[in-house]
């Protein structure tokens, strides 16, 4: 019965207005609620809100605004019987339901017509729910998922489950299948799958998968209509988060998944606290040591050759007492604007290390290939104008860059980048120096 | 370094280089690979034992107790299963390594209050083995509450955590289980029952969550009631998850590890940022 989703969510019916600001529509009669729902996504959330109480005042705001999401009342004085959700629904916008009266037959209907979510105003958590509901559904919006089942209907009932949820959606026949688009989309942060399938079972893809991507970034959740009562047990062994049986209860399942994205989403925010820099968002020392040594050891396996620049901003001191911290922080945010613009994409590794100092790990360059791209950032950066009150403020970079050849430490590495940025500086800074022109000159 | 097995568990990198344990398994092959990897992992230098004689001998004839066996069903010695119920007579927790493996063995070995059964049938055997050594050595830093006014159903619960080395408490009310995790601010997991006469497990995991999110604390649901939509509605209050009863005990440990890890995880995260 849930295979109509399909056809009443269409893939296009994410139509995020920006992703920071997103624009929430609240469809609620009481007045109490509505302003404290307002409220919290207002100041807590920042988001943009529009508060309707009226069919007719809904019917104004849809004809002037395109929503994300839409909180809706079942009953408003001039609708009854839920007739304002199924506009809501018919514009594409996600409806999370917050209804008093609740009951089974309602259920069915809620589902049936895809709602994202309902909640019942029956406890003092209600509105906090509330609130959480749709600042998830949104955030859902980023996250990619893959469903892997060989039935078409199948899969489809799960594709059109997280549809609803706005998740972006991947699926895959196979585990063959499934391997690929997990390898070409590494924001993949969920798999669902099947049990029986013809090139390998479920519980091998499992296994498979956790070979390379560990459960601090990737949650799996098998699913199968087997009578195996067994199957679920070793699906966790093998590396699982999760497991459920079918025929399965959409809003069980739906709890589950979102479980495993919050967790997920829980264990990324504490690692950008601990890896990013407070003043540039950059990432930190910390990260460029943890991650550094990986990276080289990986790209030396394959053979190819890798560089480590040491950054650092001329007269950088000078520049904080004539002009104040303030301004040298202004410097320092807007080297790391640039530097950051400059490699991104290009997969290789920036960090502020501190102070005035930055780093990049250059990977598949040799030092003359990264004496080059040195000099790019080197000439970028001396064109940047830095914004004063009253006028504009230029700033050069000194760059040291060594080959990374033998097998070494890391912070060896480190340190030869750093006796060539000294000599950078000592040549009258506003250069690059390599170890080639350490040969040559 | 810390480092994640297979199954989410994390290995914090301490070792224990003075707990014994012993190995009843005759294949040189897997003898090795044990070794080696649980010295690796986890600094353990385990004693072999060919034979069902060598594992009386090991257990008998050395003061230090055994903390775990680790057995093959069959052993030289001991073709019919001997080696495996003489260590669950002396009250050795044991996990199991086999190759064979039907229905009917499965039984048998659960009815024989093992700690954990590993199959031999594939190339992660030797590390899932090892994530079993592992969670057993360091499960008693877990502290789980079980809620359940049932006094037959909360000493089930508790003999099988107890089994798997976890430090157990037991509340017989939601009330009692508020006031438990008041002063046990290390609880790290609440496994609760639905029905209960004072506060049922859905009211029990809303008071909770009003004060601790699931970074901090995990909480499974178990029933035996028949409403399906109960498991979503114990979900969506806050509960981690949610098992109908009655349920299988390989299902209900991989559960308990499986939010233990999660919670293990974030416990990390949290640390690095500090």
């Amino acid at each position: 019965m849930f295979n109509s989703f399909g056809s009443r969510m269409p893939d296009h019916a994410v139509r995020p207005a920006s992703r920071n600001k997103a624009h929430v529509l609240v469809i609620e009669d009481s007045r109490s609620l509505s302003s404290i729902l307002c409220h919290r996504f207002e100041n807590e959330l920042g988001y943009q809100v529009t508060h309707c109480a009226t069919v007719k005042s809904f019917e104004a705001a849809i004809a002037s605004d395109v929503f994300d999401i839409a909180v809706v009342d079942l009953n408003l004085p001039d609708s009854y019987d839920g007739q304002v959700l199924d506009q809501v629904v018919a514009l594409n916008v996600p409806a999370v339901v917050f209804t008093a009266d609740f009951n089974r037959d309602m259920r069915e209907r809620l589902l049936e017509r895809g709602v994202a979510d309902y909640l019942i105003k029956d406890n003092e958590r209600a509105i906090d729910m509330v609130v959480e509901s749709i600042d998830r559904i949104l955030s859902n919006r980023n996250v990619g998922v893959l469903v892997v089942d060989d039935v078409a209907s199948a899969r489809a009932m799960l594709v059109d489950l997280l549809r609803v949820q706005k998740f972006q959606v991947y699926d895959a026949e196979t585990g063959a299948q499934a391997l690929t688009l997990l390898a070409d989309n590494p924001h993949i942060e969920l798999v669902i799958t099947d049990y029986h399938m013809p090139d390998m079972n479920g519980y091998e893809l499992t296994r498979r998968i956790r070979r390379q991507h560990h459960s601090d970034r990737l949650r799996i959740i098998g699913i199968s209509s087997s009578s195996d009562r067994l199957l679920s047990a070793s699906f966790l062994k093998a590396g699982a988060n999760d497991f459920v049986y079918r025929p399965y209860v959409v809003e069980e399942l739906q709890c589950r998944i979102q479980h495993n994205i919050e967790t997920l989403s829980q264990l990324r925010q504490l690692r950008y606290a601990a890896f990013s820099d407070y003043l540039t968002g950059l990432r930190n020392r910390r990260y460029f040591f943890d991650e550094g040594p990986a990276q080289v050891a990986s790209i030396r396996a394959r053979g190819e050759p890798c560089s480590i620049a040491m950054l650092d901003i001329d007269h950088f001191k000078k520049l904080n007492d004539g002009y104040g911290h303030e301004v040298g922080d202004r410097v320092l945010k807007a080297v790391a604007g640039r530097l950051s613009v400059m490699l991104d994409g290009t997969g290789h590794m920036l960090a502020r290390l501190g102070g005035e100092e930055f780093s990049v790990l250059l990977l598949g360059l040799d030092a003359s290939a990264a004496a080059a791209f040195c000099e790019s950032l080197r000439e970028d950066i001396a064109q940047m104008r830095v914004a004063l009150d009253d006028s504009e403020l230029g700033v050069t970079v000194s760059i040291g860059v060594a080959e990374i050849a033998e097998h070494e430490s890391f912070s060896n590495y480190l340190n030869a980048a750093d006796q060539l940025l000294y000599m950078a500086k000592g040549l009258g800074r506003n250069r690059v120096y390599s170890e080639n022109m350490l040969v040559s000159g | 370094m810390a480092v994640l097995g297979i199954s989410g568990m994390q290995y914090s990198g301490e070792t224990f280089p003075d707990v014994r344990i012993i190995l009843g398994e005759d294949s040189n092959v897997f003898t090795q690979m044990i070794s080696q990897r649980l010295k690796e992992l986890m600094g353990v230098d385990i004693e072999i034992c060919r034979t069902f004689e060598d594992m009386q001998m090991a257990n008998e004839l050395n003061d230090e107790p055994v903390v775990l066996a680790i057995s093959n069903i069959n052993l030289p010695g001991a073709e019919n299963g001997e080696a495996l119920e003489y260590m669950i007579d002396c009250n050795i927790p044991t996990i199991v390594f086999t190759g064979t493996f039907h229905d009917e063995i499965r039984e048998k070995l659960l009815a024989k209050d093992i700690v954990d059964y590993i199959l031999k049938d594939n190339v992660f055997a030797v590390d899932m083995l090892a994530e079993s050594v592992y969670r057993f050595l360091t499960n008693h830093r877990h502290h789980v509450l079980i809620v359940d006014d049932s006094a037959t159903a909360r000493a089930l619960l508790s003999s099988r955590l107890k089994r798997y080395n976890f430090r157990v408490s037991l509340a017989d009310s939601g009330a009692k289980a508020i006031e438990i995790l008041k002063t046990n601010p290390d609880i790290g997991l609440v496994v609760t029952d639905y029905n209960m006469p004072d506060i049922d497990g859905f009211e029990l995991t809303r008071r909770i969550r009003s004060v601790r999110g699931s970074h901090e604390l995990r909480i499974i649901g178990v029933s035996s009631s028949n409403n399906r939509l109960l498991s979503a509605r114990f979900l969506k209050v806050g509960g981690n998850d949610f098992m109908l009863r009655p349920f299988i005990d390989e299902e209900f440990y991989c559960r308990v590890n499986q939010n233990l890890d999660t919670l293990v995880q974030i416990r990390a995260a949290q640390a690095r940022t500090k």
